[in-house]
């Protein structure tokens, strides 16, 4: 039988229409980009706990201003009911309607959805505590679909709304379902977003071990080196990003500001490893080529690659010859950065905030630089955009590459415009 | 075991409970009064109810299961601060005879 609630499915791109993030860089989308425009790092010694037992003792903490917003805008009965990731989700999501202008009051709330990403941080921040009256909560505050419930009851969103994880890839998964939700038709907008505050004693003690996370202590700045061959793993960073994507349809009725359209997505899996990606990045081309073919266009007309680039030894080099093998001579002529670069990786808020660097980069027609790209490495030949933002008029179609643990591989499709 | 509570029991109660909301809900005790929407007005929720209890237990000698009172309160909502001072009030001073009552309505 027919869903009703289903309008006609459709192949249209999909609105980007409002951007919210908080990481390393900055409490909005604003200070975030400027500061990623102009290079900067948001890496620096731990004091969000003491990390004297940790080899790796660097990370992406929360700017110190976080706090105050976070206090201001949480009351304190949600403040216990609450995981800091589910706040930082929140936050971003009331960013993102907030830019995108939607008139909630004149939509149908019943065809609104939010989905989120996470790795789960929500049950694995055991020192995420919200202070006295806490424990009596902890069911719902660690429940990891609670920030989308929350956000239902914030803006009376009655479509679906669930958490989706996968590793480094859960916010452009999150977006990624958000894209095929409104092409079903069964919702005309959602609120995707991804999230994590793995930045904790236990995470970094077990990156350590896992020999993942870079151990140049005495130089913050310079530990995240996306393609430099003196790279030596990534930081672990707290952060997220929300996007509110709407049907084409809505987004055109209501002339919304778009920041870019969203073609199509490729969402796979390695098959391979829980933790390393299948050998000189197969199944990378294999992710990147399903994203070209799901939004069926070639990829000679991709002009900027968000790449995953964590700065470790291997995604960097695999990353690199999987660009090679899908855009064969045309990946010398891509502009290629890694965000991480400057934010460390904020596991599930990683991706979603790629895919905003991604939208942001085709609406201003800038792109944000690789930073630390200083010692060249010859596995690593394309152009990382090193150090310094490029101005780049005529940019009209990208991809952002996500990663993760687990073989969980997403690429969505941007355009500028149609 | 029956009880019944003195209307000095009961203000104190009352302000009790306006006490715990203000301090909950981070406002003036002076804005809360007995037709405040414990949901609407203050953005409570169902678990708050459950809270008092706990708070109140000691004080005033309640034996009852929380999941009992839940029960209860699945056939008596509450909506108002005035509704749950009433239900305070039926809680403590009806005791198991709550119980008997849920046996004899269920």
């Amino acid at each position: 039988m027919a869903n009703s609630t289903y309008k006609s499915r459709n192949n249209k791109p999909v609105a980007v229409t409002g951007i919210g993030m908080i990481c390393p860089l900055g409490i909005s989308t604003s200070e975030c980009w400027e500061n990623m425009l102009a290079g900067k790092s948001g890496i620096r010694k731990i004091t969000k706990f003491d990390p004297d037992e940790c080899i790796t003792q660097i990370g992406g903490q929360l700017p110190d201003d976080y706090f105050a917003l976070e206090k201001e805008n949480t009351p304190k009965r949600l403040f216990k009911q609450t995981v800091r990731a589910t706040r930082i989700s929140r936050l971003c999501s009331r960013e993102a309607i907030e830019d995108s202008r939607v008139e909630l009051d004149k939509i149908d709330l019943n065809r609104c959805a939010a989905i989120m990403g996470t790795s789960g941080s929500s049950v694995r921040s055991p020192d995420d505590l919200g202070g006295p009256g806490t424990e009596r909560f902890k069911i719902i505050r660690e429940m990891i679909n609670a920030a989308p419930a929350w956000i239902s009851i914030d803006y009376g969103f009655r479509g679906p709304t669930f958490t989706v994880s996968a590793a480094c890839a859960s916010g452009s998964y999150a977006i990624a379902r958000a894209f095929d939700l409104i092409q079903s038709g069964a919702v005309d907008v959602v609120v995707a977003s991804g999230v994590d505050t793995l930045l904790t004693e236990n995470s970094v003690k077990r990156g350590n071990f896992m020999k993942m996370l870079s151990e140049q202590n005495q130089f913050p700045e310079k530990a995240m080196r996306p393609f430099d061959r003196k790279r030596d793993g990534w930081v672990i960073s707290d952060g997220g990003c929300a996007v509110v994507l709407e049907s084409y349809d809505h987004a055109v009725r209501r002339n919304a500001d778009v920041y870019a359209w969203m073609l199509g997505h490729g969402s796979l899996s390695e098959s391979y490893s829980l933790y390393a990606p299948s050998p000189y990045g197969e199944g990378m081309v294999h992710v990147i080529e399903s994203a070209l073919d799901n939004a069926q266009i070639s990829g000679e007309k991709i002009d900027y690659v968000c790449a995953n680039g964590t700065s470790t030894a291997v995604n960097d080099y695999y990353e690199t010859i999987a660009i090679k093998k899908v855009f064969r001579k045309h990946a010398y002529d891509l502009l290629i950065s890694a965000p991480k670069s400057m934010i460390g990786h904020s596991i599930g808020g990683a991706s979603a905030i790629s895919f905003a660097v991604t939208a942001l980069a085709l609406k201003t027609q800038k792109i944000p630089p690789t930073i630390n790209c200083e010692f060249p490495d010859v596995d690593c030949d394309l152009n990382y955009v090193p150090n310094a933002m490029v101005r780049a008029n005529g940019l009209e179609t990208a991809i952002s590459n996500s990663f993760g643990f687990g073989g969980h591989n997403c690429v969505v499709v941007l355009k500028k415009s149609l | 075991m029956k009880r019944k509570l003195t209307d000095a029991e009961k203000k104190e109660i009352y302000e009790e409970v306006r006490e715990f909301l203000a301090d909950e809900f981070e406002i003036d005790k002076e804005e809360i009064t007995r037709g405040t929407n414990v949901i609407d007005d203050l953005g409570g929720d169902s678990i708050l109810f459950l809270e008092m209890i706990e708070e109140f237990k000691e004080k005033y000698d309640i034996n009852l299961e929380v999941r009992t009172i839940g029960q209860y309160m699945l056939k008596n909502p509450i909506y108002t601060v005035g509704e749950t001072i009433d239900t305070m009030f039926e809680i403590i001073e009806k005791g198991d005879d709550l119980i008997t009552e849920l046996g004899e309505e269920g």
